[in-house]
């Protein structure tokens, strides 16, 4: 402590020096820019780039959130992997499935953690079971309760050992599960079925796993070797990954940035070699860079989307009826709001977005967005049929949007559709703010709200990942959407097996969804852009499945 | 003294432990849980299991009789968002970066305050208090991150780290590197309001008969400053600055979040936002016992100033 | 010569008498402090000056709403980030509303909060702090008890459950705002008055037997105004930010409605590409409190007792 008083006192000094010969060196700063900083000369790859948010916790088991699975699955081997997009064996070397599609077999491959140890079955099983487990708390426990046995462990009526994973030898495993999910290869590309030893989280250490760096056993292509949380993780190439000849980077250094600015200002001075969710205005100052080949651009849709959301249970018995919905629905212009108010994105025609795959196809190529046809009809006339329906024809509605407060754009989203509303509806829109995510969540859950904006993201890559939000009393339903040929149709493409089949289900699912009951309303789909240093090379950026950025592949050219 | 000490120790006890109760009960009056904190909603099996493993499934009562209990033990509980990580791992993590932080921004923002001043009110009407003025506006109204953006724009200069934040082991050019900026970002509010107030109670003491006579006496200018007008100029100085030092070495949110420093101030927002009760409790804890260490130090500065003071507070009547 | 000795005579000299009252009349006319106080700023043109300036803003804020062609909440979104044009002087924002319209509009509610909340906290901040460290001893233990209670609370939780019991209106933002703001001042108060109370005048004041309300009023208040309007020029932007702040906790205002701390904050974000929608409302800000220290400096020379000629 001593020590560091003195040097807090020294750095004082020399700061207020600092001040006092004035601002002498921000001439220098237009040309520090431009140096790139990355690959010292000795031969050492290294890639710097931000984390949006601040990982909590390091252990497979509780890595639910776009930034933790971008470490997690960086520093840990999945069974398979998205290559290029493409679903490929990773730490399975091949896999069989049975014929009723309910056990698959994984042969694994000769892998070791970085310290040493080998990778064994038993390993995958400790760390499914761990998905279950009550003390572990998965947030993504309802997405594996497809695994036998699964829901049983994780509400306390069966015991871990009936979770329906199995370790037939040091170099088999064997998953059983309760119907065919023909996605379910997708979600083994979920940081939560990466192997932990049994080791490692027995007693105490069960829930505690994962709070320090140290303690983890990492058999990805990389493994973390520094962790200060709220700063920086710095991974390091795991020198005992099964394919670690193959492994061209040294070092990936992740700071934190949570600030738009200072992330930008980072890629200005050339202190990170990935930018992603870079905005449009960002992308449009650096279009030129871009064209002259100094910074590469990869921009693309993502499995993303925002909607309006309609309490269908509203207390207010106003957005429980169908035509005052599709009024509201109707009544604001969707390109307009993504091209000029929040100049990123595109205006969305259905739930689904682009990128999602069904199979080996992309959804939306084998069937288009539903709801043109919808926003083409009379907003006004529906509102007042609706009005009259409800019994207060003649009434100026007045309604309360409840706003997330997260950050600017909600509130801009907010006060475009209050504007557009009132406009175009000749209603009074409120606005009320949440105080923070934690208020909102609660409202929104308890069904204590009006109308909202919200969105979802794709968990795994399959339109069920979106669809079955909205069948009746699923616990991420917050616009109470109940349908009974909605649920037969969702439910039915569980089980499945042709991709065709199911594509044409989820299509009349979501004209249920969207058009004709008009349970949500999506407003936009998300295209991300992804600003890449010039030399940096064989990355790959995932929508669903897998880390955001992939840097197995990449190099430094 | 002995007895004075005692005294504020034994105050400082029931005051925490006023905080304590009042922020525990006002802390589950607020709307969301711990189990809602994440934006996916958890299956109720997995929230129940969370409820009981934390608690929360007990009366309030009860939950505040535990805790206590636990408290009196040293145990302030684990976070619910690391599991693992407990309330005393996370302040011994956390609080070094802003206390460092702190203790830089304070001494640069007392010395260039101080000096400015001084500065102005020797100088009062001419071009040199006009300038103190201009600093000391733009100081306290453009917001701090603002003028941090601004700093990372144009003051990094290749040469600053724009995030970042001393590591063990560092040199102390490193050291200097990477808190420079942030520490002139948090510095620039304490430099507009310390030259403020001293420019004020500067003008105030030159008027007194006793800088007259030291002036007639033939003192040196230097020696007038130091020995006439600071010790009676600086009290006002003390009132601010000693609860500020307490705001300020608990971290402050929007320096920590821009420079990205692993700072305590950041922590205690993120425990807000996600519920983390434990980690809400020991914060402000941590923070009110800090604040109340400087309020007493605030007292017994008064006396050393100004040794009249010493009977009314120090020996109590 | 002689004759006109001889005419002075003993009745041509006549004792007047000592008038006891009329002896101790000064030739100056008196005035009070107060009123020298209004002379000597009516003298001093800077703050004069400030002060019209400030006067101008506040009409601006109530007239110019109706005056200006473009309403603060008519948005074009085919243009929304324009920079100055003559049709919008000061451009647009990011929904296409025009700047220069809604700095007036927010003015309102910024002006309002600054000056309402400085004048809260400058008189429940003096009472405070000036009956503690003028009563000292038990009450002044307490006292400042209760304010490190009062500080130790987390705020923003606090924030968050005010607006859940108290709805989310202007007077919910008012106790937000005031909760806290009033402790600095209180503070400095004390710490001042705990010094004075021992200097020589006051203790002659107290041995010819002065009421403890003379002495506060008389000698302390005025001899620690110079700071506590410091104090209170300088609370003005802090209550602007924290309305900014809590309005992005869903307090107070209602949207479209906006502050200058909510237009500054939202135009941080934008910056690097629409420098304008920082930069107005960043300036009003900048202006008014430049307007408000001036005015503030020229208060306390005419307040200051050591200055009164």
């Amino acid at each position: 402590m001593k020590k560091r008083v003195l040097a807090a006192i020294l750095s004082a000094v020399m700061v207020f020096s600092l001040t006092a010969c004035g601002g002498s060196n921000s001439e220098q700063s237009s040309k520090g820019g431009d140096e790139k900083s990355d690959g010292d000369s000795a031969g050492t790859a290294k890639v710097s780039t931000v984390m949006l948010t601040d990982p909590d916790t390091m252990d497979p088991g509780r890595a639910d959130d776009e930034q933790k699975n971008a470490i997690v699955l960086e520093s840990q081997e999945t069974l398979l992997r998205l290559i290029d997009g493409v679903l490929t064996e990773a730490g399975a070397e091949s896999y069989e499935i049975s014929e009723d599609g309910l056990v698959y077999t994984f042969h694994l491959r000769d892998n070791k953690y970085a310290d040493g140890e080998e990778v064994k079955a038993q390993d995958y099983v400790n760390s499914i079971r761990r998905i279950f487990d009550p003390e572990v708390n998965c947030h993504n426990a309802g997405i594996f309760y497809c695994i036998k046995g699964g829901e049983d462990f994780n509400t306390g009526k069966g015991s871990k050992e009936d979770v329906g994973a199995k370790a037939v030898d040091d170099k088999t495993l064997e998953i059983t599960l309760v119907e065919s999910l023909p996605y379910f290869p997708q979600l083994l590309t979920f940081s939560n079925v990466t192997p932990v030893p049994e080791a490692k989280t027995e007693g105490e250490k069960n829930s505690s796993y994962g709070a320090t760096a140290e303690e983890l056993s990492q058999c990805g292509p990389f493994y973390i070797t520094e962790w200060t949380r709220g700063s920086k993780v710095i991974l390091k190439k795991n020198p005992n990954y099964w394919d670690a000849e193959n492994i061209k980077l040294d070092e990936i250094e992740m700071v934190l940035a949570q600030d738009e600015n200072t992330r930008q200002q980072l890629l200005d001075q050339g202190q990170i070699d990935v930018l992603r969710n870079a905005s449009a205005e960002y992308v449009n100052l650096k279009q030129k860079e871009v064209d002259a080949g100094d910074i590469q651009l990869i921009s693309g849709p993502q499995p993303r989307n925002a909607y309006i959301c309609f309490n269908n249970t509203d207390p207010n018995g106003v957005f429980t009826n169908e035509k005052i919905r599709k009024a509201f629905a109707i009544a604001f212009d969707r390109d307009a709001y993504a091209e000029q108010v929040l100049k990123k994105n595109k205006a969305a025609d259905g739930e689904i977005p682009p990128g999602t795959a069904i199979g080996e196809d992309i959804f939306r190529d084998l069937y288009e967005g539903p709801m043109d046809e919808l926003l083409s009809q009379d907003a006004k006339k529906l509102l007042e049929e609706g009005l009259k329906e409800i019994g207060k024809e003649g009434e100026t509605l007045e309604i309360t949007f409840l706003q997330k407060n997260s950050d600017n754009e909600t509130k801009v989203a907010a006060e475009y559709y209050q504007d557009q509303w009132q406009k175009n509806l000749g209603v009074k829109v409120n606005i009320e703010t949440a105080s923070d995510n934690s208020a909102f969540n609660n409202q929104v859950s308890k069904g204590l709200y009006q109308v909202c904006e919200t969105g979802w993201g794709a968990d795994y890559n399959d339109p069920m990942t979106f669809m079955q939000c909205y069948t009746t009393g699923d616990g991420n339903n917050p616009a109470f959407f109940s349908d009974a040929e909605y649920d037969e149709l969702v439910n039915a493409c569980k089980t499945e097996q042709d991709h065709k089949v199911r594509a044409e289900k989820f299509a009349r699912a979501e004209e249920i969804l969207t058009v004709e009951k008009c349970g949500i309303s999506p407003v936009t789909f998300t295209y991300s852009n992804v600003l890449v240093s010039k030399n940096l090379k064989g990355i790959y950026v995932n929508g669903a499945g897998g880390p955001a950025i992939e840097f197995r592949d990449a190099y430094v050219e | 003294m002995v007895k004075y000490i005692l005294k504020k120790i034994i105050y400082m006890i029931v005051t925490l432990w006023i905080i304590l109760t009042v922020t525990f009960f006002l802390m589950y009056s607020m709307p969301g849980d711990p189990t809602q904190a994440s934006a996916k909603v958890l299956p109720e099996a997995v929230q129940k299991n969370l409820e009981a493993k934390w608690g929360l499934d007990k009366p309030l009562g009860e939950q505040y009789v535990i805790y206590l209990k636990n408290l009196i033990h040293g145990n302030m509980g684990e976070s619910y968002m690391t599991p693992g990580l407990t309330a005393n791992q996370a302040i011994e993590e956390r609080f070094p970066a802003s206390l460092q932080l702190g203790l830089q921004a304070v001494a640069v923002s007392l010395i260039l305050g101080l000096i400015l001043g001084i500065l102005a009110a020797f100088n009062r009407g001419k071009w040199i208090d006009f300038v103190t003025i201009f600093i000391a506006i733009l100081g306290v109204s453009i917001p701090s991150f603002v003028f941090a953006a601004l700093l990372q724009k144009y003051a990094a200069g290749g040469i600053f780290p724009i995030i970042g934040w001393v590591t063990e082991g560092m040199g102390l050019a490193d050291i200097f590197k990477y808190t420079a900026l942030p520490t002139m970002a948090a510095a620039i509010s304490g430099i507009a309001t310390y030259s403020r107030f001293m420019r004020s109670s500067v003008l105030d003491v030159l008027g007194a008969d006793y800088i007259l006579l030291a002036k007639s006496k033939g003192c040196s200018r230097f020696q007038i400053i130091w020995r006439h007008v600071m010790r009676n100029a600086i009290t006002p100085i003390i009132s601010i600055v000693a609860p500020q030092i307490a705001a300020i070495v608990t971290g402050s949110f929007v320096i920590e979040r821009i420079f990205s420093i692993p700072g305590l101030g950041r922590y205690y927002v993120d425990s807000v936002n996600g519920r983390d009760y434990p980690m809400i409790l020991a914060t402000t804890l941590f923070f009110s016992m800090i604040f109340i260490i400087c309020m007493v130090g605030m007292d017994i500065l008064y006396a050393v100033v100004d040794p009249r003071v010493r009977k009314s507070i120090i020996d109590g009547n | 010569m002689t004759d006109l000795n001889n005419s002075m005579t003993e009745e041509m000299f006549q004792g007047l008498g000592v008038d006891e009252q009329s002896s101790e009349t000064l030739v100056r006319p008196s005035i009070s402090y107060w009123q020298d106080a209004v002379r000597r700023l009516k003298k001093n043109k800077i703050a004069m000056l400030s002060l019209f300036f400030l006067i101008f803003m506040i009409l601006m804020c109530i007239f110019a709403p109706y005056i200006y062609p473009h309403p603060y909440n008519e948005q074009n979104i085919a243009i929304t980030n324009q920079g100055p044009t003559a049709e919008h002087i000061f451009g647009l924002d990011d929904l296409g509303r025009d700047i220069f319209a809604r700095i007036w509009v927010g003015g309102r509610v910024s002006l309002t909060i600054g000056i309402v909340g400085a004048l809260v906290s400058l008189v429940a901040g003096t009472l405070y702090g000036g009956i503690s460290g003028f009563c000292g001893g038990i009450v002044d233990d307490v006292m400042m008890r209760i304010l490190e209670i009062i500080v130790g609370i987390p705020y923003m939780v606090v924030v968050i459950i005010v607006s859940v019991f108290l709805g989310k209106g202007m007077t919910s933002l008012m106790i937000a705002l005031c909760m806290t703001s009033w402790t600095g001042l209180a503070r400095l108060v004390r710490g001042e008055i705990i010094e004075l109370k021992e200097s020589e005048y006051v203790m002659a004041a107290r041995v010819l037997g002065t009421p403890s309300f003379r002495i506060i009023t008389k000698h302390l208040i005025p001899n620690t105004l110079s700071i506590i309007i410091i104090n209170t020029t300088f609370s003005i932007p802090s209550f602007i930010f924290s309305e900014a702040f809590l309005s992005f906790l869903g307090m107070g205002i209602q949207p479209p409605l906006t502050s200058w701390g909510a237009m500054a904050a939202l135009g941080q974000q934008q910056m690097t590409y629409y420098p304008h929608e920082l930069i107005f409302p960043a300036l009003a800000i900048s202006v008014t409190m430049l307007a408000f220290n001036l005015l503030g400096d020229g208060l306390r020379d005419a307040f200051d007792p050591k200055l009164r000629q």
